[in-house]
C-alpha cells in the first residue's frame, strides 16, 4: 500500500488523464445575419477545480465563456463548425476539468 | 491422447482469460443535423452515408496518450466520398479493454453533401415565389 502511494507520488501526482469528446454543432449561437466572413480557427477554453475531487473552488465549466473566449480572440461575432470535448485531469490534491471550444470565427457584414 | 486433451484445457484457460480480461463500451455522444450551418445554402449533391473515426491509447485505462480527435473523425468520413459536410450527424463513442491498455475511438456518421452558397439574387428570388404559392 505504502509503495503504491509513493510510487502515485513520483508519478507527479496524476493519478488519471483522459479526454472525451463532447459535441459537434453548425453554430454557437443563432446565426442573426446570413451575410458573414469567417475570420479563422480559434479555440476556447473554461476550466474549474475540485479540491479533494468533491469540493468546488472555483466556478464550474462554462460553455458561453469558452466560446466568448474563441470568438473575442479574432474580434468576431460568432462561432460555427463548433467542436466540443472536456479533459479531465485527477491529481493527488484533486480534479481539474477543462472544457475546450473550437470552431470557425465569423463576423457578419454590417 | 492425455496430451491433447491437455492442450485443449490450456487453449480454453487462455480464451477464457483473454476474453474475461476484455471489454468493449459505447456511448452516444451527440446527434445533430450538420457540421456547418446549411440554412444560406444549398445541397448540390448528397454522396449518401459515411462513417469516419479517430482513436486514441491510454495506459492501464488510466492515462491517455493524445486524444480521440473529431476533427480527424470528420475528415477521415468526407475523405472517401468527398463532400464539404456531414448533414444527419450522429457521434458516438467506442472503448475497448484489453488487458493493461484500452483504446477510445471516437466515431462520427453522417450523409457526406457538397454545398453551394446561394446568391443574394437566388434568395430574394425565392422570397419574392412564397406570397404567391399561398395563394
Amino acid at each position: 500500500m505504502i509503495f503504491c502511494i509513493m510510487i502515485s507520488i513520483l508519478f507527479s501526482g496524476c493519478l488519471h488523464f483522459n479526454t472525451r469528446v463532447t459535441g459537434i454543432e453548425p453554430q454557437a449561437k443563432i446565426v442573426d445575419n446570413k451575410n458573414y466572413t469567417v475570420l479563422g480557427e480559434a479555440e476556447g477554453q473554461s476550466s474549474s477545480f475540485n479540491l479533494l475531487w468533491i469540493i468546488p473552488v472555483t466556478p464550474r465549466l462554462d460553455y458561453n465563456k469558452a466560446v466568448n473566449q474563441a470568438v473575442e480572440s479574432k474580434n468576431g461575432d460568432n462561432l460555427i463548425d463548433v467542436r466540443t470535448w472536456k479533459e479531465r485531469q485527477v491529481w493527488l490534491l484533486g480534479l481539474v476539468e477543462i472544457l475546450y471550444v473550437r470552431g470557425k470565427v465569423i463576423r457578419y457584414e454590417r | 491422447m492425455n496430451m491433447n486433451i491437455r492442450y485443449l484445457f490450456i487453449s480454453a484457460a487462455c480464451a477464457c482469460i483473454i476474453i474475461s480480461q476484455s471489454a468493449c463500451i459505447t456511448s452516444p455522444v451527440t446527434v445533430t443535423s450538420s457540421t456547418t450551418p446549411i440554412h444560406d445554402k444549398k445541397i448540390s449533391s448528397n454522396y449518401g452515408r459515411v462513417q469516419g473515426s479517430h482513436r486514441a491509447w491510454s495506459v492501464f485505462g488510466l492515462w491517455m496518450i493524445g486524444r480521440p480527435d473529431i476533427d480527424i473523425a470528420i475528415k477521415d468520413a468526407l475523405k472517401n466520398n468527398g463532400g464539404d459536410a456531414l448533414i444527419n450527424v450522429t457521434c458516438y463513442e467506442t472503448t475497448m479493454w484489453f488487458f493493461f491498455v484500452s483504446s477510445h475511438t471516437v466515431v462520427v456518421e453522417g450523409e457526406a453533401v457538397t454545398l453551394v452558397k446561394e446568391t443574394p439574387a437566388v434568395e430574394r428570388n425565392r422570397k419574392n415565389e412564397k406570397p404567391n404559392r399561398k395563394k
